[in-house]
């Protein structure tokens, strides 16, 4: 389980902290896929390595962050003694990155294993390694292999067997099916969903993939410059939109039977440090009026799902 | 019917990579393994495969950066990759490129201005003329005059590929080759570029080859699709056709892979059998035996790389 309340993540530079997450109300219940869907720069590798214990020293935070029933963020103290890589493990988007080049697949699962369950003998050190190459779908051979020896795809589960190996109850997953090829995608996202279930995880799965994560996700979180602008239980809301954000970031998706003129969204989302007032969506936003320009709104309650748009707060009223 | 702009005829080509240490000596890895194509003008032909199929190695051997073992490039009828030096440099400025990363065409030290405009020095044109080409692309491409003064790192992706696309086009080419032009892009980004694409073809009858492992990229800007496994065009017709009714077992988990949960392998071995004849559906005694032939189907419309269709 994650929830942060009212949870602020910026990064210190020379003119002081550019907040990119504010006031973030996120709840993920255990047990449960979350898809964290944005476009890049919106802050979700930054909420997704929060989650993970993973910031920069030159991170500053306030608000709360619950992991596991544990506390790891209150206020500016960050605590994840015993929670990061253990109770919480990333994935990262780049698998090389997770895997020694000069470490076959075999050692790097074992010397993962012995630190997390000290005292295993040798023998159930390595048919725990077998175990978990099974988990993630890789042959027994795979186990005196190279990363370089092995396929995109069997690198990302290698990585995927890697960090599972403490057992953690909570896995962030940062963009892990992108740049595979399509097939390849599929298949990484749904061995994960299938470790999910076995295993009773909750994942945090970011993307940008829509198509992936209309296949994979329990819960939609719709992300636009740190905040939440929609969210809902099913993926429901990825067919019928209501946020105007995802309204025209669906319609800006090439369709397979359809050459409808691609919806153009006008201008960039902002960087951090220059995030509009008001809604920070105004800018782009084709329904924008008065009251957008001046105030946030909150997010609310609109049918099935939360969103945070004033047309949807006047609608609520009457 | 009028005749290809672009005709590839039996492409092969090969890269030299290192066995270990340089001791041991070369191996050829073959990256097109007869590759037939026609491209007509006007119209947009979209590439699709997976990673390695060899895509940008297609684009690569029009381009002449990589050399046809076998086979023959008609551009406008000619044989591009058999002419001598300088009548291949007046050929190939009808030929526009845009890389798969932006970075392999702008070069970071350079201003906007001067990379888009670098493929025009050659010509020895006078500066006026020079400055209204460069104004003429880069109103067409929406950028702002202020963004010539910039450096490439000041610029977001999807401005970065418009400066691409804008370079590739101000040497005014029939023909432009496209390589993953969004793919490092965003969606709202993707859509832009998109669209900028469909409209320069209207206004510049421009003929697209365009490359990219997102089919329903493909499907919203082409005409026609090639699908390439391994170094070959295993399908290839009229886009609307393919998308509705895959023939190809290859093409169809293309189009549909959620349906694929394990990892499917694609043999990228050197031999000339079906390169997924371990996992195909459709397979037959022979698909191990003997190289599947190139079936035509739909009024020679459609052609199909397979032994299931030959009955
Ligand atoms: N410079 C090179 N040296 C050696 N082999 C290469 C080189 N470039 C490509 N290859 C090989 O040629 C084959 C085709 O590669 P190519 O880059 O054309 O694929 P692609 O379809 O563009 O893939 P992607 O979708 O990953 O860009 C692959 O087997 C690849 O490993
Ligand atoms: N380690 C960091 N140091 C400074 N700025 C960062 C760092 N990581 C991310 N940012 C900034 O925070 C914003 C959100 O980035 P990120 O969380 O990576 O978004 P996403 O994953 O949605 O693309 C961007 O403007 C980015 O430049
Ligand atoms: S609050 Fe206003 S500007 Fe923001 S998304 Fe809603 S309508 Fe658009
Ligand atoms: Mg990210
Ligand atoms: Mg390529």
């Amino acid at each position: 389980m994650v929830r942060s309340e009212e949870l602020g993540i910026g990064y210190e530079h020379d003119e002081g902290v550019a907040w990119v997450v504010e006031d973030l109300d996120l709840e993920v219940e255990h047990g449960v896929v979350t898809c964290l869907i944005g476009e890049s720069g919106c802050g979700k590798s930054t909420i997704g390595n929060a989650i993970s214990g993973l910031l920069p020293p030159y991170a500053r935070t306030y608000g709360r962050l619950v992991v596991a029933d544990r506390v790891v963020i209150d206020g500016d103290k960050m605590n994840f003694t015993g929670v990061r890589g253990k109770v919480v493990v990333r994935i990262a988007q780049d698998p090389a990155s997770a895997l020694n080049p000069y470490l076959t697949i075999g050692e790097q699962l074992s010397t993962a294993i012995r630190t997390h369950f000290p005292g295993l003998s040798e023998h159930d050190v390595r048919s725990k390694a077998l175990e978990l190459l099974s988990d993630v779908m890789l042959g027994e051979d795979v186990y005196d292999r190279y990363p370089h020896q092995l396929s995109g795809g069997m690198k990302r589960r290698a990585a995927i067997a890697l960090a599972l190996a403490p057992e953690p109850e909570v896995i962030v997953a940062d963009e892990p099916t992108s740049a595979l090829d399509a097939y390849l995608k599929y298949a990484v996202a749904s061995l994960l969903k299938k470790l999910q279930r076995e295993w009773e995880l909750t994942l945090v799965f970011i993307t940008h993939d829509v198509s992936i994560a209309r296949y994979i996700c329990d819960q939609v979180v719709v992300v636009y410059a740190g905040r939440i602008v929609e969210e809902g239980a099913s993926p429901r809301c990825l067919e019928s939109p209501s946020h105007p954000y995802l309204e025209l970031l669906l319609k800006a998706l090439p369709k397979r039977f359809s050459k409808d003129r691609l919806a153009d969204i006008p201008g960039m989302p902002p960087r951090p440090g220059m995030y509009p007032t008001g809604c920070k969506f105004h800018p782009r936003c084709p329904y924008v009026f008065e009251r957008c320009r001046q105030e946030e709104p909150p997010i609310i309650k609109a049918g099935d799902r939360l969103v945070r748009c004033w047309r949807y707060y006047e609608q609520s009223l009457t | 019917m009028s005749s290809p702009l672009l005709k590839i005829e039996n492409l092969h080509a090969f890269y030299t990579v290192p066995l270990g240490g340089l001791r041991y000596g070369y191996r050829k890895v073959w990256a097109l393994k007869g590759v037939n194509l026609d491209v007509f003008p006007g119209t947009t032909l979209g590439v699709v495969g997976g990673s390695g199929s060899g895509k940008t190695s297609l684009i690569r051997a029009i381009l002449g950066f990589l050399r046809p073992a076998k086979g023959r490039i008609l551009f406008r009828g000619m044989d591009i990759s058999k002419l001598d030096r300088r009548r291949r440099m007046e050929i190939v400025k009808e030929i526009g490129y845009v890389p798969q990363e932006p970075s392999q065409s702008i070069n970071p030290k350079m201003t906007i201005k001067d990379s888009i405009a670098e493929p025009l020095r050659p010509l020895g044109l006078s500066k006026e003329d020079i400055e209204k080409r460069i104004g003429v692309v880069m109103e067409m491409l929406d950028l702002d005059r202020s963004v010539g003064r910039m450096l490439a790192r000041e610029l977001s992706g999807g401005m970065l590929q418009r400066v691409a696309i804008a370079r590739a086009i101000i040497l005014k080419p029939r023909l432009l080759l496209l390589d993953e032009p969004t793919s490092f892009l965003d969606i709202s980004t993707q859509a832009q570029i998109l669209n900028i694409l469909r409209d320069l073809k209207e206004e510049l009858g421009l003929t697209y080859v365009l490359v990219s492992h997102d089919i329903d990229v493909v499907s919203y800007i082409s005409d026609r699709i090639a699908v390439m496994v391994s170094g070959k065009v295993v399908e290839e017709g009229v886009a609307e056709k393919i998308l509705r009714e895959p023939l190809h077992p290859y093409t169809s988990i293309l189009l549909n892979p959620e349906g694929v949960a394990r990892e499917i392998s694609i043999a990228n071995s050197e031999t000339d059998l079906c390169p997924i004849r371990s996992w195909c559906p459709l397979r037959m005694k022979k698909c191990s035996t003997e190289p599947p032939p190139a079936v035509k189907i739909d009024n020679e419309e459609r052609t199909v790389l397979c032994w299931h269709y030959t009955t």
